[in-house]
């Protein structure tokens, strides 16, 4: 048994103001390399999970358990970027925040700031010419792209992705997508993959959760995507796909 | 050069000081004779070889008066924004980003402030205070720095919620390291590009004030306080009120066109970068 980088044990959320729970007991563990993805509709608690994991939110109830600190790739590209700071700055933040930090990837150029803004870019496929641009310069795909950079810059334990390809058109998807599978095989690392979108999710993940108003509602292996036993809102889900 | 003027505000704002101070520095070289020196015998001369723009009703050069007026006046101005900008800054980034009932507080405190137009509160302020140069740009930093610090508390309100802002906080970075990092950058243009627009208004408010007699006290040379020693003689010498009165009008209109093409730039920019 691996061990597991965050464990969520019955966690439960309710918005000040709000009668409706937008966490209900949820639990899951995710261990070391794996992706574990979580599908739901909007408003299914999905989002709420990510920043309660991140800390942006605290959990009403429950137990929330992390090995490390996680990093994140949110929804919008640009406005996960400062406008006003040049990509070099935005990029290297978490290891100007981690000095102590040393990715085992970074190890060859961790003393020169450009350089490992270059080997952070080469990494998701972007020129090193980026570092001085500003993000108004770059296309979606590429902050995307950048936002990744940025997350794995620190070797994390566990990035957590909020719908991270929700704002891109389909081929760019594609292409995050594949690099996202990449870097998770090149680095061992592991991800909660938040989506709407069911394939991407399979895609991606090893482990499939199904989220609706707050309750995580079926948890499963990928190759059990179509076994009959899924939990009937499940098989509903995957009908509107295949439609 | 463009761009390192656009990217860079501080660039512009160190530019324009230096001139400034050059400007200063290089008086003592320009002034042909001491402003301050009265010769009773060659008082009201015209424009001519010895005194190129005459002398007033006390013999004094004035064309030595309008240059030293020039740091007495224009430098004040700039000492005003400075501390206007140091004070509302600072104020506006903490309440802007500490929210809540803080933020509540102190913008009433500014509502109070803006209840009363500008030239009231400086006049009653230095009335209190006693005329002199230093209860001026007190009244005067009194009345302007409010306006930096909405200016820059609305800046912050609008990208405190962005993820940005939440992804550095994930990272660890203090709220000090936020506000310099990611708050400064958004709020130094518009800072700018306000403080460039009230340049002029902070010379016409010496100006105004000193003519009424509540800024520079005679005989230093002031601007506004020349147009006032030449109202007694507007009818046989206008001159003397024509002339500080054009160089007001100058440093006002440049500063103000300095301004409008400082917003211009910025606001192409952030056209072009969406937010």
């Amino acid at each position: 048994m691996k061990e597991a980088v965050i464990a969520v044990k019955n966690a439960a959320k309710t918005y000040i103001g709000s009668s409706r729970a937008a966490l209900d007991s949820v639990s899951f563990t995710i261990i070391r390399g794996e992706c574990l993805g979580i599908v739901g509709e909007s408003g299914s608690g999905k989002s709420t999970l990510a920043k309660c994991i991140l800390g942006i939110q605290e959990i009403s109830d429950g137990e929330i358990t992390l090995s490390d600190k996680p990093q994140a790739v949110l929804q919008n590209p640009s406005a996960s970027l400062n406008p006003k700071l040049r990509i070099i700055d935005s990029l290297l933040e978490p290891l100007d925040a981690q000095k102590h930090l040393l990715p085992s990837f970074l190890a060859d150029v961790c003393h020169d700031r450009r350089k490992t803004g270059d080997k952070l870019l080469s990494m998701v496929s972007l020129p090193g010419g980026c570092l001085d641009q500003y993000p108004h310069q770059l296309s979606g795909g590429q902050k995307q792209r950048v936002s990744i950079a940025r997350a794995i810059s620190v070797e994390p334990r566990l990035i957590v992705f909020d719908e991270p390809t929700a704002s891109l058109d389909v081929l760019v998807q594609a292409k995050v997508l594949n690099l996202l599978k990449d870097l998770q095989e090149k680095l061992g690392l592991s991800y909660l993959f938040i989506s709407h979108d069911l394939a991407a999710v399979n895609f991606m993940s090893q482990r499939i959760g199904v989220m609706k108003d707050g309750q995580l509602l079926d948890l499963f292996r990928r190759e059990a995507l179509f076994s009959p036993q899924r939990h009937p809102y499940t098989k509903q889900l995957i009908e509107v796909f295949d439609s | 050069m463009k761009q390192i003027i656009v990217h860079k505000p501080i660039f512009l704002i160190g530019g324009m000081l230096i001139l400034v101070l050059t400007f200063a520095a290089a008086i003592s070289f320009i002034v042909p004779y001491d402003p301050l020196h009265v010769n009773m015998k060659e008082r009201l001369l015209p424009a001519g070889a010895g005194h190129i723009l005459g002398t007033d009703h006390l013999g004094r050069d004035i064309f030595s008066r309008i240059i030293a007026g020039a740091k007495t006046t224009v430098g004040t101005g700039l000492l005003i924004l400075g501390a206007a900008v140091v004070i509302g800054v600072p104020a506006g980034l903490i309440s802007g980003y500490a929210g809540g009932r803080f933020d509540r507080i102190f913008m009433r405190i500014i509502d109070a402030f803006m209840a009363f137009p500008d030239y009231i509160v400086a006049i009653v302020l230095s009335g209190l205070l006693g005329p002199g140069m230093l209860n001026l740009i007190f009244a005067i930093v009194m009345v302007k720095w409010v306006g930096y610090a909405r200016l820059v508390r609305g800046t912050v309100l609008s990208q405190k919620q962005k993820d940005y802002i939440i992804l550095a906080k994930i990272n660890g970075l203090g709220p000090m390291r936020i506000l310099w990092k990611h708050m400064m950058p958004h709020v130094a243009g518009n800072v700018l590009v306000l403080a460039t627009l009230d340049l002029g208004k902070v010379i016409l408010m010496i100006a105004a004030l000193s003519y009424i007699g509540l800024g520079a006290q005679p005989p230093a040379p002031e601007w506004g306080a020349m147009l006032n020693d030449g109202k007694a003689f507007f009818y046989h010498k206008p001159e003397l009120m024509i002339i500080p009165g054009v160089c007001i009008m100058l440093v006002v209109l440049l500063s103000n066109l300095a301004g409008d093409f400082l917003r211009d730039h910025y606001d192409v920019k952030s056209q072009k970068g969406g937010q």
